[in-house]
């Protein structure tokens, strides 16, 4: 009797255990999101995120204490920028990069050939030239190694720059090598140059020179770094030919997945439903750069900011808290600008009764949030000709100077989408105070090429002009915030460390000593 | 059907009795007390001999050979003993229920095995139907608040369905699971099903405290289990059909502190600001923020002219009305419950059917629940085969408000009570239902900031439809006395659709132009008056869920294993076999095998084509996509081993193996053994042997380990994702995750130590029970930050340890017994404390952040804290602890640097229960106090800015000196501060500055006193027996929550509400406010 319930049981038993196959408990697989990822699929993503950082909210501090923007007078104050209140907690431009920088990690891991390499090193170095100009030493010998290296030593900021132009050269030469049956990625992966290795390798080369330039300070790396740029400088930088390194997936009006338009639109425009996103209603324009373009005769003013009709302005005894420039092609218009730090909002003294009016500050406009569609610069043209400028003027490369400014000058004027865009950079660069000092000194032909690529990066480029600014001091004459007790001493040199550096990295950033906001500098700064 | 399992019991247990042939027979019934209903298997024995028989299915017995002068003893378990001397043939006895009798206290263990308290080696307390549904909730949980030691029970917030987070011994896991396992008749469900339970269809819940639960259980049950046992129909032959109907309001019972003072301004200069004097001469009539002039019951404009600049003006008295435009929003809400249960059966079948259904409006006007849950049980015995089968469907919609239009993402806007909570209380708020006349509609609402709140419950909203289904079916083969087999499968799985929409929202030319510069809603949510578009599309969004009926985000582990379905399959054998007369042994013999799934699909689109069509398939641009599913697979094979000594030596060995499809195939089979121990001191000793004065004493010791597997299916492959934006049209991107997976992770591991005793004194009327524990569990699973020059964010690491001990008491005690006083008094309580300490985390890392609430507070891991704490800024404060202020300035300074506010879990818990009774009236009250945590109230913060919290006008707008401040003279010397004032009582002081700033503004006391359950029956089945209709009938006045009593410094909510349902209580952001409800029950059985 026993022995015939222990067989029930253990027929039991075994029936519901030879159900359980062994890939019953084998559910690895994720339904989610993939484990693997095509060597298209990862450089689409990583050169989108690419394009994303200068484009985004991450620069908008740079842009403010640059003159480009101004903290809304609508809103109460923002001390961090304004006041320079800032520590590693405010600013994170860090975290980003580093993450991408897995991307292009992960693409080399693929094993798909020199050219995705050599696109992959070649965005490394653009990545890693960024951390650096933000951090100076940063982490890079020892980094992304995942859990094999948790905290890694920070590398001399002077040390990774030399490494990135070797590593340029190395990526170059790796897609001057490629064979014919090396695979080139396809121009839906490629979202700047659309497979095209050619620009590529002329994108790498404008790199190197910018890395070189950006060291002159350096008198001692001169001989060094003249020569890797004459060595490669046969290859050509970005030009009409090539155009800028511009990224577009396919920007297109959509809010759905955090958001399908080019990302500066994402940063300040309106979302597709018509609603402020980002920083559109926190900021507007500044008076600095407003009235640089307003007493140029610039026709980038209502471009790349937002005129308005205001017959308040014309009639007005006086304006108070704002800078009102008129639009050279519309003598009705205007763009009102607020000084950095300001927080009353622009007012017209309005006769007869001499009674206040607000007058509506002005936005971005519609050379900086063009479509929704248009592509991200992720090294703009006019950016290109201007370093080649700066090239010629110090004898790095040879060519004409002006010629290059010049052709600058135009390229933004057709990047903030200037009506006739040629002739009305023809026009403006004749000015006698815009023209370049052909055969002056070097410092003046220096500062006229700063002054110009400043005038261009407006508002894509605003980290680009924070570097110039620190690398070159122009331009010399970007006032400080007026916000009360802001009392800086100079602009900001850099920010600190980010807050996350001191809790998971502790030891290694605590090795990089104190950051003092208005004294620490950039290996390269001046 | 208690009755049944109880009789079932009694043969098991009883030693063969000997008949012996003598004298006369007696015959009777015996019934019960309490609804003079009969008691099958009541055993009736004659005092002093071994000669007995037990009641029969109609409660009816005959003993025969009873001799002359001999005196009956009627016993039952959960009765009291009975002794009535055999004057005649004819000999009827009324049993009375014992509640206090600890040694008989049947305690239902895995499987539906019933076992004597006795025998258990670890914590449990049995809470019974009455005890569970006096006040009728809806939800179960909310019925066992209070009644259990160690168990944490709390109501996230006071919505129309309130989640509750229920946890047993604190928390163990620092980011896993904390909740308590609920088993419905022995199969888990999930946390969010515990609403889909009718509690009129539960019979009774064990509370198990420990982890030793998890050796029957599994690893689920690592935080203790909440085991429901349904009903199963009657055992008396005779249907019986019980109705009941509970009528209950709810309404606000303490609302937040808001001041009353002054009205509205929010720091515009001219003309509002007199330019030489600085003070605030005029309200500012579009204004949110309260840091206006004092009211003066003048008559001033609120908001800007309607339309136009010279269009209509609303004027409004400046003071605020007698009722509180903000308080006055609220409504009375309505839960009307209706129940209705046939059950039927004999001593070896039975069937019950019931259903029940709650109607219910909410405090916030528009919201709205019904739920209606059927279930039916039988159970069917064939010979040596027994079949037992229950399962019930429920079916639930809910109506719940958003938030309002002034956001483009996704229900982006303003929550609803931060609108109404932040607005000047002058402004009547409550007038403005009609949300098309004037000064209600978006285009002339006074508030330029805000939106009108009918606005937000009329067109923004969730409505959601949930249902679900569980089943089990059970069979048990007992072809011999020494072993039984039983096979159950069981499944639980639900489908929850929810649709959130929001209407579109057109602003005329005019309200888009600004008027008045205000940066009114329009320029907020159309980026600025410049911009063309008038109008902001309408919103929806569909989620669509296979799994617990919930649409609640999967994966999220915090919470329990919510949103899955699940199916199980159980096979154990049972044996028992009795060796030397003395030794009673038994072994089971199992295994377990489970699966749980969930897939969801969502789509949303913030651009309607067409003003209120919610379709997905009428937009503009294209619609936001997602799915996400989930497997998990378990096996499991146990083992448990029961002996015992003359029924007062009891010990329990269990050995358990999981082998869990979210590890890798290394990992994922672990083992988790347990032995537990229980010693009957009064049956061990002789001497303490019907001792008068200790009745019962029980001393027990339990070791327990157990393996919990914490992480998400998948989380041990690194993935990619898609790379955000993407795709773009055909262009297709992926990223690399910032989560680094790691292969390696092992399940998190439990062990538990728990000893204590059970005692009862004076013929049991005064029970105690103390038990004291440790657990350390290890091998936390954690998603520790790591380094962003590592190409990630987080790691998946098992690293860190948490320490939870504490002692549970209770004690239960009949002061007066109403059989022989006429009155009855019975006083329960019970008494916790719950110590946690983090003993580490991974090497180098001090804290791990649940929760980052602002940059002034967060909840945290921290090692050498309690688990979890509050961090956040603080004033600096001299050694003493008083705030130092500025010799200059008056004002306090901030400490940026986050400091230890408290633990967010109480320390200490009582909870009490009184019965009163006299004839056929009782009142039942239970109360409960919690103390020894903080909570952070970010609503408090909002209405501090927005100027109209009562912090916010504490010192009366005018300078002040800042209570118990030091000012330093020199350094490390401090003063007393008492004339030194702050530079501003004002907007510029709790707006902005260092008070405002730091986090430890807005910490209060978690501790509080609520009377949870009051409940005033009168039993009126004398009255209604002579209809022989009728069996019984009764009708309550109940209330829930109906007092609370907070430290006076809180001034805000009820510190029992949470942001979440996850471990990182401690912090509420504008939860609806407490509510209490009260109201009537009738119940009639016939």
């Amino acid at each position: 009797m026993m022995k015939k319930y222990i067989s029930i049981l253990l027929l039991t038993l075994g029936i519901a255990g030879s159900s359980c196959k062994k890939d019953f408990l084998s559910l690895e697989t994720n339904p989610n999101t993939p484990s693997s990822a095509s060597p298209d699929l990862i450089l689409a993503g990583a050169l989108k995120m690419s394009a994303q950082f200068p484009n985004s909210t991450k620069y908008t501090m740079y842009a403010g204490w640059m003159g480009y923007l101004a903290w809304s007078t609508g809103y109460q104050a923002n001390t961090a920028l304004e006041q320079y209140a800032i520590t590693s907690g405010t600013y994170d431009v860090w975290t980003d990069y580093y993450i991408n920088l897995g991307n292009y990690q992960a693409l080399i891991a693929t094993n798909s050939g020199p050219n995705y390499t050599g696109i992959a090193k070649i965005m490394t170095a653009y990545n890693y030239e960024a951390l650096v100009d933000n951090y100076n030493n940063v982490p890079y010998s020892q980094a992304l190694q995942g859990t094999k290296n948790f905290t890694p030593a920070y590398d001399n900021g002077s040390v990774i720059y030399d490494d990135l132009m070797k590593q340029l050269d190395a990526a170059i030469t790796m897609i001057k090598g490629a064979g014919a049956s090396a695979l080139i990625p396809t121009t839906k992966a490629d979202i700047i140059f659309g497979g095209n290795m050619t620009n590529w390798i002329k994108f790498a080369n404008t790199l190197k020179l910018k890395l070189a330039l950006r060291q002159v300070n350096l008198s001692a790396k001169t001989g060094a770094l003249t020569a890797a740029v004459s060595a490669t400088s046969a290859l050509g930088y970005l030009d009409g030919t090539s155009g800028g390194a511009v990224a577009n997936p396919g920007y297109f009006n959509s809010d759905v997945n955090s958001g399908q338009q080019t990302p500066i639109v994402i940063a300040y425009g309106l979302t597709a439903s018509g609603g402020s996103s980002g920083n559109n209603a926190t900021y507007q324009a500044n008076a600095y750069s407003a009235h640089y373009y307003g007493m140029n005769n610039d026709p980038r003013l209502d471009q790349v900011f937002s005129a308005t009709s205001t017959p308040n302005a014309a009639s007005a005894t006086s304006i108070t808290n704002a800078s009102v420039d008129w639009v050279p092609s519309n003598p009705s218009w205007v763009v009102v600008s607020s000084p950095f730090g300001s927080n009353s909002p622009p007012q017209a003294i309005v006769p007869p009764a001499a009674k206040a009016a607000n007058m509506s500050p002005s936005k971005f406009g519609p050379g900086v949030l063009k479509t929704p569609s248009a592509g991200a610069n992720v090294l703009s043209l006019a950016e290109s000709f201007f370093l080649q400028a700066e090239g010629v003027a110090r004898g790095y490369i040879t060519g004409n100077a002006a010629t290059l400014y010049n052709a600058g000058i135009a390229a933004s004027f057709a990047d903030d989408l200037v009506p006739s865009a040629a002739s009305a950079a023809a026009t403006y660069a004749a000015q006698p105070q815009i023209a370049y000092p052909t055969g002056g000194s070097l410092t003046a032909q220096i500062k006229a090429i700063i002054f110009q690529k400043y005038a261009a990066l407006n508002l894509y480029g605003a980290f680009e002009a924070y570097n110039e600014f620190r690398r070159t001091g122009y331009p010399d004459d970007i006032p400080l915030s007026i916000y009360s007790g802001a009392n800086a001493p100079n602009q900001v040199t850099r920010i600190p460390y980010p807050f996350i550096e001191y809790s998971t990295n502790a030891a290694n950033v605590g090795a990089q000593g104190t950051i003092n906001i208005f004294t620490s500098k950039i290996f390269w700064a001046k | 059907m208690k009755k049944l399992l109880l009789v079932s019991l009694c043969f098991l247990l009883l030693c063969i009795t000997q008949v012996f042939a003598q004298n006369r027979t007696v015959t009777g019934t015996v019934t019960a007390k309490e609804d003079g209903l009969p008691i099958p298997g009541v055993t009736v024995k004659v005092k002093g001999t071994t000669v007995g028989t037990q009641t029969n299915t109609a409660g009816k017995y005959s003993l025969a050979n009873v001799p002359a002068g001999a005196t009956l003893v009627f016993s039952f378990i959960g009765y009291q003993t009975l002794s009535l001397p055999a004057t005649g043939p004819t000999l009827n006895a009324v049993l009375v229920i014992s509640s206090n009798q600890l040694g008989e206290v049947v305690v239902t263990s895995a499987l539906g095995i019933k076992r004597q308290a006795k025998e258990l080696g670890y914590a449990a307390t049995n809470i019974s139907a009455k005890a569970l549904t006096q006040t009728s909730p809806t939800n179960f949980t909310n019925g066992l608040t209070a009644k259990a030691p160690g168990l944490v029970i709390s109501t996230l917030d006071n919505g129309i369905d309130p989640q509750t987070r229920f946890t047993l011994r604190g928390n163990r896991h620092i980011i896993g699971n904390n909740y308590a396992l609920v088993l419905l008749n022995g199969v888990p469900i999930s946390p969010n099903d515990v609403n889909t339970i009718n509690p009129n269809d539960i019979e009774s819940v064990d509370i198990l405290n420990g982890a030793g639960a998890a050796s029957l259980y599994g690893s689920e049950a690592s935080n203790g289990a909440l085991s429901i046992t349904t009903k199963h129909g009657s055992s008396t032959g005779t249907p019986q059909v019980t109705y009941s109907n509970t009528f209950l309001a709810e309404n606000i019972s303490y609302f937040p502190g808001l001041q009353t003072q002054f009205g509205s301004y929010g720091g515009e200069g001219a003309p509002f600001l007199d330019p030489l004097t600085n003070q605030v001469t005029t309200p500012v009539p579009y204004e949110n923020q309260s840091y206006g002039p004092r009211y003066d019951g003048s008559t001033q404009q609120l908001g800007l002219p309607a339309y136009a600049d010279n269009g209509p003006v609303q004027m409004v008295p400046y003071s605020t009305p007698k009722t509180d435009p903000r308080r006055a929003f609220f409504q009375t809400g309505i839960q009307d419950q209706n129940n209705i249960s046939y059950a039927a059966g004999d001593a070896a079948n039975s069937f019950n059917l019931s259903a029940n259904n709650v109607a219910q409006k909410g405090v916030v006007p528009n919201d709205r629940r019904d739920r209606t849950v059927v279930r039916v049980s039988a159970t069917k015995t064939y010979g040596i085969f027994k079949a037992d089968f229950t399962a019930s469907y429920s079916h639930q919609t809910t109506s719940t408000y958003g938030a309002g239009f002034d956001g483009a993402s996704l229900n982006g806007g303003r929550s609803l009570l931060s609108g109404i909570l932040n607005s000047p209380s002058w402004a009547p708020i409550n007038e403005y239902k009609d949300v098309n006349a004037m000064f209600g509609d978006n285009n002339s609402y006074f508030n330029s900031y805000n939106v009108n709140p009918y606005w937000t419950i009329n067109n923004s909203r969730y409505n959601t439809r949930s249902d679900n289904f569980n089943g089990s079916f059970m069979g048990t083969l007992t072809p011999t006395k020494w072993f039984n087999l039983q096979y159950r499968l069981a499944d639980n799985f639900g489908t929850g659709v929810q649709q959130y929409t929001r209407a579109q929202v057109n602003f005329s030319a005019y309200y888009h132009s600004d008027p008045g510069n205000t940066q009114n809603q329009a320029y907020g949510a159309l980026g600025g008056a410049a911009n063309t578009p008038g109008s902001v599309p309408g919103q929806v969004q569909n989620i669509m869920q296979y799994g617990d009926g919930s649409v609640s985000p999967v994966n999220n582990v915090g919470a329990g294993p919510q949103g899955y379905s699940r199916i199980t399959q159980d096979i154990f054998a049972n044996f028992h076999k009795t060796f030397f007369t003395d030794f009673k042994t038994s072994l089971l013999l199992g295994s377990s095998i489970w699966e749980e799934h969930y897939n969801q699909i969502s789509n949303s689109s913030t651009q309607l084509l067409i003003d209120k069509f919610y379709n997905i398939g009428s937009i503009l641009g294209v619609p936001s996509t997602g799915q996400v599913q989930g497997t998990i697979h378990q096996i499991a094979w146990l083992g448990s081993a029961n002996i015992s000594y003359k029924d007062y030596v009891f010990l329990e060995v269990s050995d358990r193996n999981d082998q869990d499809s979210r590890l890798s195939a290394a990992n994922r089979s672990f083992w988790y053994p347990s032995a537990k121990l229980s010693f009957l001191l009064t049956d061990a000793i002789q001497a303490l042997k019907n001792n008068k004065i200790l009745s019962y004493a029980k001393l027990r010791a339990s070791l327990s380990k157990v393996g919990d597997v914490n992480i998400p299916p998948y989380s041990i492959i690194p993935t990619f994702g898609v790379t955000t934006g993407f795709p773009y049209g055909s262009t297709g991107g992926l990223s690399l995750s910032t989560q680094l997976n790691s292969p390696t992770l092992k399940p998190e591991f439990t062990k538990e130590l728990e000893f204590g005793g059970d005692f009862g004194f004076f013929d049991n009327r005064i029970n105690a029970g103390i038990t004291y524990y440790k657990s350390n569990t290890t091998n936390q699973t954690l998603p520790i930050t790591v380094a962003p020059e590592t190409g990630y964010l987080t790691s998946l690491v098992n690293i860190g340890e948490v320490e939870n001990s504490g002692i549970e008491t209770k004690l239960d005690i009949q002061v007066l017994t109403k059989q022989q006083n006429g009155f009855g008094l019975d006083l329960g309580g019970n008494f916790t404390i719950q110590n946690s300490k983090v003993l580490s985390l991974t090497a180098g890392l001090p804290s791990v952040t649940l929760t980052t609430i602002s940059t002034a507070a967060a909840i945290q891991a921290r090692v050498g804290q309690p688990f979890p704490v509050l961090m956040g800024t603080d004033l600096v404060r001299d050694p003493q602890g008083h705030p130092i202020v500025d010799a200059n300035t008056g004002n306090p300074a901030l400490n940026s640097n986050l400091v230890n506010l408290g633990q967010t879990n109480p320390k200490y818990l009582l909870g009490l229960t009184q019965t009163l009774s006299y004839k056929f009236v009782t009142l039942t009250v239970t109360s409960e106090f919690r103390t020894g945590n903080v909570i952070y109230n970010q609503g408090l913060l909002q209405a501090t800015a927005a100027g109209t919290s009562l912090l916010s006008a504490s010192s009366g707008r005018q300078q002040f000196v800042f209570p118990n401040s030091v000012i330093q003279t020199s350094p490390g010397v401090y003063t007393k501060n008492t004339s030194t004032l702050t530079s501003d009582g004002g907007i510029n002081f709790f707006d902005s500055g260092n008070f405002y700033a730091a986090g430890s503004t807005y910490v209060t006391s978690g501790a509080f006193w609520k009377l949870r359950e009051a409940d005033l029956n009168f039993d009126l089945t004398s009255l209604v027996r002579k209809t022989k209709v009728i069996k019984r009938a009764s009708i309550a006045l109940i209330g829930r929550n109906l007092l609370m009593w907070r430290p006076a410094s809180n001034t805000w909510t009820d510190p029992e509400f949470s942001s979440t349902s996850g471990n990182s209580v401690g912090y509420e952001t504008n939860q609806l406010p407490p509510t209490r409800f009260f109201g009537a029950n009738l119940t009639v059985t016939f």
